[in-house]
Formats: C-alpha cells, sequence, structure tokens
C-alpha cells in the first residue's frame, strides 16, 4: 500500500507533464453548418427575469469557480479555425443581404402592444402596405438622430461582422418625424435565445451556445461599436420560413445603445439622478447609502446625434453588462478571430453604414474617425494575443520537399513592419516526438515561407508549431498548422490559432 | 441530510412536473425524416459536459496538453458538488419555464379559465431557515381579469409538506372588492414547544415533567379560509375572513424523552392529542399602506389593526378572541433609496368563559427575527430597519428587533422590560418590482445566531391571516 501511493502520484506528474498533439479527422473543412434543415416550429420562450438573474449571478458563478477543466475550444469553428456559415453567422461583409425587405411602405398600420426587442418604451410597432411588421424607434427629445441613426448604422456594421440583424432604416412618419424603422418581427420571434443551453425544441440547434465562437467573442464587438449593454432580450431567435418547413435563426437586435449612446444615457440618468452614488458595490455596503453625492454633471457630445463614443477603446478590458456565459469561455483565438472580422469590414461597407444613418456631414465624419481609430486599438490589440497567421498554401517543392506559405496580417494591415517579425518554429509528428527541431525563420514580406525536407514528409501527420516574435519577443501563443502527408505530398489538415 | 433533501425534492419536484405534462399533447411529428424527433420538453438541460458536445472539427485523437491529469483529478473531486448546484438550478428553471413555456400553460389557462391575455407567473421557492427543514417549492400564480389564482407546495421532507391552494375572485367598480377562497394542508415533523412566558423555565404555569425545557410535536394542519376585502381608498383596505381549521399535534416521532409530552406534564399542554378540535374563527382587519410598491423599501407608512372571535365546533369547548395592531413607518433618510423604517407589532388573545385555549393558538412572534421561541397571551415586538440601495434590484439591510410576551397587559413591569429579548442583523434583499424575491439575513441574539435564506415568495405572502 505504501508503495502504491507514491507510484500513482509518479503516474500523475509523469501524465501531468505528457503533451501530445490533437489529430484532426482526414474530411474536408465544413463552410456551411447546414443547421437549416427544416424543423416545426418550435415554442417562444417566455424570458423570466429572476430566473435568469438567478441564472447568472449565482449558478453560473458557483459552477464556474467549481470546474477546473480546461476550457474547450470553440466548438462552431472548422478545422481551418473559421467559423462556418450557419444560423448564427454569416459572411456578407458587403451587405449584399441586409436589406431583403426595404423601408416600410405607406400606408402603415398601428399595432399595439407586445414585447418590444428594442427595449425602447415608446417603440410603436406597425405593420406596411405590404403587410411587412416594423417597429418604429423615436430619438430623445433634443437628441435628433441619436438613436435613429446609431441603430442604422450599427445593425449594419453588425451585419457586417456575420451576425444577423434585422435591417433598419431611417425614415419619416407620417407627421414627418425622424423615425429609425426596424424590421421585426423576421418570421416568427421564438424571444430571448437561450444561452446557458441549447434551445431543447430546435434539432438543429446542438452547438452549446457558451462554447460558440460566435458568441463568446460578442465583447469585441461590443468594444468596437462601444456597445454599453448586450441584454438578454437582444439576442433573439426567430423561426423564419412557413410552419413546418422553417428553421430557427438567431438575431441581436435593438443596436441603439451602440456609438457610446448607452454611455451617454446612463450619464444623463446618473446626472439628473438625486439619489446619485457611487458605482462601486462595495463602497455602497459600507457606507450605508450615507456616502456624498457625486457632482451630477450633465454629459456633452460634439453634436446632437453623437453618443459618448469614445476615440480609443482598451478592448481587453472594456465592460459590458450584464454577466454574459460565453464570455466567460472567450480563449484568444476566439478574440483573434473577431479581430480579423472587424479588420476585414470593407471601406465601402463602412461608408454605407455610416449613410444609412442620414446624419448630418460633420457628425458623419466625426463617426467615421472614431471607428477608425477603435477599430485600429481591437485590430492591434487582437493580432497581438496570438501568432495572427494564416496558411495561403502548401507548395510541393523541387527535391521532394514542401514550402509552407504564411500570410501575416499584422504585417498586412501596417500594424508591424516585416524587419520587426521573426517566426520561431518546430515540427512534431502525430505522436508528439520532434521532427523539425526549432528553427527561427525572418518575415520576407507579408507573405513568408517556411521550408519542409522531404525527411519531414516521410511522415504521416506533421503539426507545425509557429510562434511569432515581434522584435524577437514572443507573442502568447503559436499558430498550428497541422499537415496530413500523403505520398510525400502535404495538405493543410487543421490550423489552430 | 440538506443535501439529500435537496436531492429528494429536485427528483419529487421533477416526477411532479413530469406527472403534469403527460397530459400535454402529442409532439408534431418531423417532416423530414432525417430530422431528431421532438425533443423532450420536460428534459431538464443538460450540464455543459464537453465530451459529448457536436464540433465542426472532428478529431481522430484528442491533444493531451502539460497540466491536464491534475485538471482531470480536480474534475473527480468537484464533479458530485458541481452537478448538483447546476441541476438544482436548471431543474427548477426547467420546471419554472415548463410551466411558464410550455405545453402546460394552455393547458392550465383553460383549466382555470384564463381568458386570452391571462397572465401566468411561476415562483420557484427555497427556505433554508437555523432549526427548520430545508425547503423547496413552487408557488404558480394566475392571474386574468376577475380571477387570480394560486397553487403552493413546499418539500422539506417526507414528512414536512405544505400544500395550498387559493382563488381571489376581483370585482371591480367604484370600491373594488376581492372575494377569495382557500384550502391549506400542512404537515411538520419537528416544532418546539417551550411553554409559556417570557422566561418559561421560571414561569410556574409550564408544568415541567423532567429535565428537558424543549418539547418536540409534529403537527398536521388544515385549514379553510374565505375572504371579504374592499379597498375603500387607494391606501386603505377593509378585511372580512373566516377561517375553519384542525391541527393534531402529537409528539414527533423517535425523539424519546424530547416529545411534547414526556417533557410537561401529563394533561398539562392543552391541545395536544386528543385535543384536535375543529375551530371556526371570523376577523375584521383594516390596513393602510402609503407605500407606491411592495417590492424595494420606499416612503410610506402602513397601519394594520384587526380583531376577531374564534370558537370551537366539536366536544371540546373553547373560545376566545384575538386582536391586534402593526404601525411601520418608511422613512427616507438623506437618499429617497435610503430607508429607516420603525415598527410595533402587538398581539393580544383574550380567554373568553375561562375556556382553555389549546397552546399552539397562543400569539408567537414570527416578526422576530431572533429565535420565536416565545407564546403567550400578550406578545410585543418592535424594531427598526435601515435599508439602502445597493444595485437595481438589491438592497442591504440592517436591523434590530426587540420582543417581549406576558400574560397580561396588566403583567407587564420592569423585569419584564429587564428581561426583555433582542436580536440584530444584517440582511441582503432582492427584488422584482412588485416582490421581495430572495432574502438572506443573518441575525445574532443572546439565543444564538439565526440564519434565514428564501427565495421566491415567502410563506406569509398575503394577507393578515396568511402570517399565522
Amino acid at each position: 500500500m505504501n508503495l502504491r501511493i507514491p507510484s500513482l502520484l509518479g503516474l500523475l506528474a509523469l501524465a501531468a507533464c505528457a503533451t501530445m498533439p490533437t489529430v484532426y479527422a482526414d474530411r474536408p473543412p465544413v463552410l456551411e453548418a447546414g443547421d437549416d434543415r427544416p424543423i416545426p416550429q418550435p415554442e417562444v420562450r417566455v424570458f423570466i427575469s429572476e430566473l435568469y438573474d438567478a441564472d447568472i449571478y449565482v449558478r453560473r458563478e458557483l459552477v464556474k469557480t467549481m470546474d477546473p477543466r480546461r476550457v474547450p475550444d470553440a466548438a462552431d469553428v472548422n478545422v481551418l479555425d473559421e467559423v462556418p456559415v450557419s444560423s448564427w453567422f454569416h459572411d456578407d461583409q458587403a451587405l449584399t443581404t441586409y436589406a431583403p425587405q426595404g423601408p416600410p411602405v405607406a400606408p402603415w398600420t398601428l399595432h399595439l402592444g407586445g414585447e418590444s426587442p428594442s427595449g425602447r418604451d415608446d417603440a410603436v410597432t406597425i405593420e406596411d402596405a405590404r403587410g411587412v411588421p416594423y417597429e418604429l424607434i423615436y430619438d430623445a427629445q433634443g437628441r435628433l438622430g441619436q438613436t435613429t441613426g446609431t441603430m442604422a448604422i450599427a445593425s449594419r456594421l453588425v451585419h457586417a461582422l456575420g451576425y444577423r440583424t434585422p435591417e433598419v432604416h431611417v425614415v419619416r412618419d407620417g407627421e414627418g418625424r425622424r423615425v429609425a424603422a426596424m424590421q421585426w418581427p423576421i418570421g416568427v420571434d421564438l424571444g430571448p435565445t437561450p444561452i446557458a443551453s441549447t434551445r431543447e425544441d430546435d434539432p438543429n440547434d446542438r452547438i452549446v451556445h457558451v462554447n460558440r465562437r460566435s458568441l463568446r467573442a460578442i465583447r469585441v464587438m461590443a468594444a468596437w461599436l462601444q456597445i454599453g449593454q448586450i441584454k438578454p432580450r437582444m439576442l433573439r431567435d426567430a423561426y423564419v420560413g412557413e410552419d413546418g418547413k422553417g428553421h430557427v435563426q438567431h438575431f441581436i437586435v435593438g443596436l441603439g445603445g451602440a456609438l457610446g449612446v448607452d454611455h451617454f444615457e446612463a450619464a444623463e440618468r446618473f446626472a439628473r439622478n438625486p439619489d446619485r452614488e457611487e458605482s462601486n458595490f462595495f463602497f455602497r455596503v459600507f457606507t450605508l447609502g450615507l456616502s456624498p453625492k457625486p457632482p451630477g454633471i450633465l454629459p456633452s457630445a460634439p453634436h446632437a446625434s453623437s453618443g459618448l463614443f469614445a476615440e480609443h477603446v482598451d478592448p481587453q478590458s472594456y465592460p459590458v453588462g450584464p454577466p454574459f456565459e460565453p464570455h466567460d469561455r472567450v480563449q484568444p483565438p476566439d478574440r483573434y478571430w473577431m479581430a480579423k472580422r472587424v479588420a476585414a469590414v470593407p471601406d465601402q461597407t463602412l461608408k454605407r453604414a455610416l449613410d444609412a444613418g442620414e446624419l448630418p456631414k460633420e457628425a458623419t465624419r466625426w463617426l467615421r474617425e472614431r471607428l477608425d481609430r477603435r477599430r485600429a486599438d481591437v485590430v492591434a490589440w487582437g493580432f497581438d494575443l496570438t501568432t495572427p497567421c494564416e496558411v495561403v498554401t502548401v507548395w510541393k517543392r523541387p527535391g521532394g520537399r514542401a514550402q509552407v506559405l504564411l500570410r501575416d496580417l499584422a504585417i498586412v494591415s501596417g500594424f508591424l513592419p516585416p524587419v520587426e517579425r521573426t517566426y520561431r518554429w518546430r515540427v512534431v509528428d502525430r505522436d508528439g516526438a520532434t521532427v523539425v527541431p526549432e528553427t527561427t525563420t525572418f518575415a520576407l514580406s507579408a507573405i513568408t515561407p517556411l521550408w519542409l525536407s522531404a525527411e519531414a514528409l516521410k511522415h504521416d501527420y506533421l503539426v507545425m508549431e509557429i510562434r511569432a516574435q515581434r522584435q524577437h519577443i514572443d507573442l502568447p501563443r503559436p499558430l498550428e498548422v497541422h499537415l496530413r502527408v500523403n505520398e510525400g505530398v502535404a495538405e493543410v489538415a487543421a490550423v489552430r490559432h | 441530510m440538506h443535501a439529500l433533501l435537496l436531492a429528494v425534492g429536485l427528483a419529487l419536484l421533477t416526477v411532479l412536473t413530469a406527472g403534469l405534462a403527460e397530459a400535454a399533447p402529442e409532439p408534431v411529428p418531423s417532416p423530414d425524416p432525417e430530422v431528431e424527433g421532438e425533443p423532450d420538453p420536460l428534459k431538464i438541460p443538460e450540464p455543459i459536459e464537453d465530451d459529448d458536445e457536436v464540433t465542426h472539427s472532428p478529431v481522430e485523437r484528442e491533444g493531451v496538453r502539460s497540466g491536464d491529469a491534475a485538471r482531470d483529478i480536480g474534475n473527480v473531486l468537484l464533479f458530485v458538488p458541481r452537478n448538483v448546484v447546476d441541476y438544482l438550478f436548471r431543474g427548477t428553471q426547467a420546471a419554472a419555464n415548463l410551466v411558464a413555456n410550455e405545453q402546460l400553460v394552455p393547458r392550465y389557462k383553460r383549466l382555470l379559465g384564463i381568458p386570452e391575455g391571462g397572465e401566468f407567473f411561476v415562483f420557484p421557492t427555497l427556505f433554508a431557515e437555523t432549526g427548520a427543514p430545508f425547503s423547496i417549492g413552487l408557488r404558480m400564480v394566475s392571474s386574468s381579469r376577475y380571477v387570480t389564482t394560486q397553487q403552493r407546495f413546499g418539500f422539506g421532507g417526507v414528512n414536512d409538506v405544505v400544500v395550498e391552494s387559493r382563488a381571489v375572485f376581483d370585482i371591480p367598480g367604484p370600491l373594488p372588492v376581492a372575494i377569495s377562497v382557500e384550502g391549506f394542508y400542512e404537515l411538520a415533523s419537528q416544532r418546539e414547544y417551550r411553554g409559556v412566558g417570557l422566561t418559561p423555565a421560571r414561569d410556574p404555569r409550564n408544568d415541567f415533567n423532567s429535565q428537558e425545557r424543549i418539547g418536540l410535536y409534529k403537527e398536521r394542519r388544515v385549514r379553510y379560509l374565505g375572504s371579504f376585502g374592499l379597498r375603500l381608498a387607494d391606501p386603505i383596505e377593509v378585511y372580512l375572513s373566516a377561517s375553519l381549521q384542525r391541527r393534531q399535534i402529537q409528539n414527533t416521532n423517535d425523539v424519546g424523552s424530547r416529545g411534547l409530552s414526556e417533557v410537561f406534564g401529563p394533561g398539562s399542554i392543552y391541545g395536544f392529542e386528543p385535543v384536535d378540535p375543529w375551530i371556526g374563527y371570523g376577523e375584521m382587519a383594516a390596513r393602510l399602506d402609503t407605500r407606491t410598491t411592495r417590492g424595494r423599501p420606499v416612503p410610506g407608512v402602513l397601519m394594520e389593526v384587526y380583531s376577531g372571535a374564534a370558537r370551537s365546533f366539536t366536544r371540546e369547548k373553547m373560545s376566545f378572541l384575538r386582536l391586534g395592531w402593526r404601525l411601520q413607518g418608511f422613512v427616507p433618510i438623506y437618499r429617497r433609496t435610503n430607508i429607516l423604517s420603525p415598527r410595533i407589532v402587538i398581539d393580544r388573545i383574550v380567554r373568553l368563559n375561562e375556556l382553555p385555549i389549546p397552546f399552539y393558538e397562543l400569539p408567537r412572534q414570527p416578526d422576530f427575527r431572533g429565535l420565536d421561541t416565545r407564546r403567550d397571551d400578550l406578545s410585543i415586538v418592535g424594531g427598526v430597519d435601515y435599508s439602502w440601495y445597493l444595485t437595481g434590484f438589491m438592497n442591504a439591510r440592517a436591523f434590530v428587533d426587540l420582543a417581549t410576551v406576558a400574560p397580561g397587559i396588566s403583567d407587564f413591569n420592569f423585569e419584564q422590560i429587564k428581561a426583555m429579548r433582542y436580536a440584530a442583523g444584517f440582511g441582503l434583499d432582492i427584488f422584482s418590482t412588485t416582490a421581495t424575491i430572495a432574502s438572506i439575513s443573518l441575525s445574532g441574539s443572546p439565543e444564538g445566531a439565526r440564519v434565514l435564506f428564501s427565495l421566491g415568495a415567502p410563506d406569509g405572502f398575503g394577507d393578515r391571516q396568511h402570517r399565522e
């Protein structure tokens, strides 16, 4: 017995030190998730805020504390480390599918009642001449364009990042008042998306939501667009298609708080609150509600239509409320992916989105400047979290060798000159045994080749571990390129950041 | 023990909801044979076990990283507590969501005749209190324009069960009227009786039979209650209520010499079996409540007075009067969100025709947040609460309570005041817009500490007789 325990501990220690790469199955990458198979219409989900609060503030915290397991990689990611097209995500950065219905067609019919997914108390629901439903959202008094313009701009930018959003158009109502018309519901509104679990009555919904990269990385998007709150009502499911032939799609709705509008409204509420108090929870506990009232200063923005849209952002610490369980599991590759999405939004898309806000030229220019600066902050941060390289191709070269071409997005984006970039890399086989010892290669330009010898290509499965360096200092994570070799010809089996 | 009760309660809750949903309509067959069958609507959402997950990156073999073995060991150790917590919350949510979301709602609405547009609420309930059985349950409230119904089920073990069903009919008009009828059943396995008086051990009215000073008993209680409420003005309500109830008292099982009839002398406890009369009670109560909401503390005044008469309907003759009042102020201090709330609660029972009164009818002190262990003909509880804002849904609360009991007003003297009981404590309350939905408090007194945790509407939810 005395011998067994040390032996067991020894084995455990050995096991704790062992590493072995994942070997990916020999299948083509999933480019479409195929989660649009026809299903019967699921139940409309009633949102019970008390249960939600208990879930995120009690269950989530307790379970998280008692879970020592390694956070799993995102599951909605294919072997190329990309999110395939699904009911959650599309790839339409040019906004070609953004507005299938267009603005509402007069005359409109007013509808009363029902929950407002935009969260605005004064929202009005209408049906246009074609029978298409819209929600109309007005600006606050004296802040013409602030909510309406923001909704139109933010919904397009969020769409450009790959999320489904309802189309929003700035129009005039029957009295000539400026209003944002949000086309909702799209199909049948099924209520808020469940976050902690899958939707039990949607057989297509098979990936645990907290393990979806598109949800884990949502706060990076929020940092760019300065969205202060992602409330549960803003993530919504809709049944799209005829009953029995449709499927569930997942939307982000009601983005009127983006571009600093949430922060403007919160600052205004705070200033006008006669009971205002410091926001620190523990300070409140210990001062018994008797601390001096902080000064109430009304917020000011350079334009009536602008929110408190800061010039720069630190995405690492950018706060978004309330707690969001997928964010607890966010990993550097998830953030890098979103930074990549943000970097890839075309210039033309940004211009179209800003034009849709129908704001004064000065205000539009101001917004554009801030969006560009914040985008640079987000992308620079995201590209430093891991090795920001993508595999262009693997070339078969003379002498049985192969050349792996890497494209460095930090160099492409102009954040780093090639002279400051080096790659420290090595190659192991499927069992983790060294095939190519650690080598350092200098970046040639945005694209750099790494050579594999004929000897190395005798192994059937290779894992290249490539760690980028900035001025010879390692970035936190390597890029893993998995190669499957068949008769000396290597092809990419998987990429992991 | 509590963990076991939790597990049993959860299982019962699941079985209950499963049983309820058996009547759900047949699932619509899937039009596509490749699509998996309709999922079971009763299924509790699974805790996140990543091993079984669908992924778009299928692997031939999972990799192993440094430190994985230690994590695996930690996972084995924490697997049970983690999943107990996870299942507890998911089970409660599934039950609540099931009733609120799924096929049961239309069925339940139809059963109760709730018209289109009627509302339906579910409150999971969880109570834990020092010295009392852990209890979990569910309260379901349906509301339409004219009728509100409530079903409550609480479970703290095989011998600790509460079932309550109530219907309130609202009659609109210039003077809004509410008429309610209800049935209530409670089984409690372990209650304490220490005798009458402020210091029962020294009170000559108590006939102790042994060295033990606390008698344990189990109680089976049935009550039918009808009430008529009238709102004379927005803050003023008048209630007339009549109840018929019976309590059957026996020694707690397997406690030997600590049983009630063992601790007290033979025949000295009136109300112990076989004395279990049906008692009819009629009461009139009036309430003035100027607060704008019953959730978060807000400025206002609460005043309540009541008076009622009781008599038995079986061969054991008994007859008594109850009367009392409560006065509570809610005063803002510096900020409107800081509320200082002094209060005094007086309850009195008056014996008629020198007939005996069962011990369980003597006023208790549920408003005292120390240990509620004293009974007598007169009870006085006073206290001050100070509540302050923490977040949009949470307040902190500090409180001090004083309590005393006496045979009558003339028996109050300086000694009585010196022996007055006191408790002080701190708590956190979580609110919705209309009610307190969770509360945790810790109080200390010379007799010991008391922890009280409740989730969902508390037992005393409702008009005055429900606090009895």
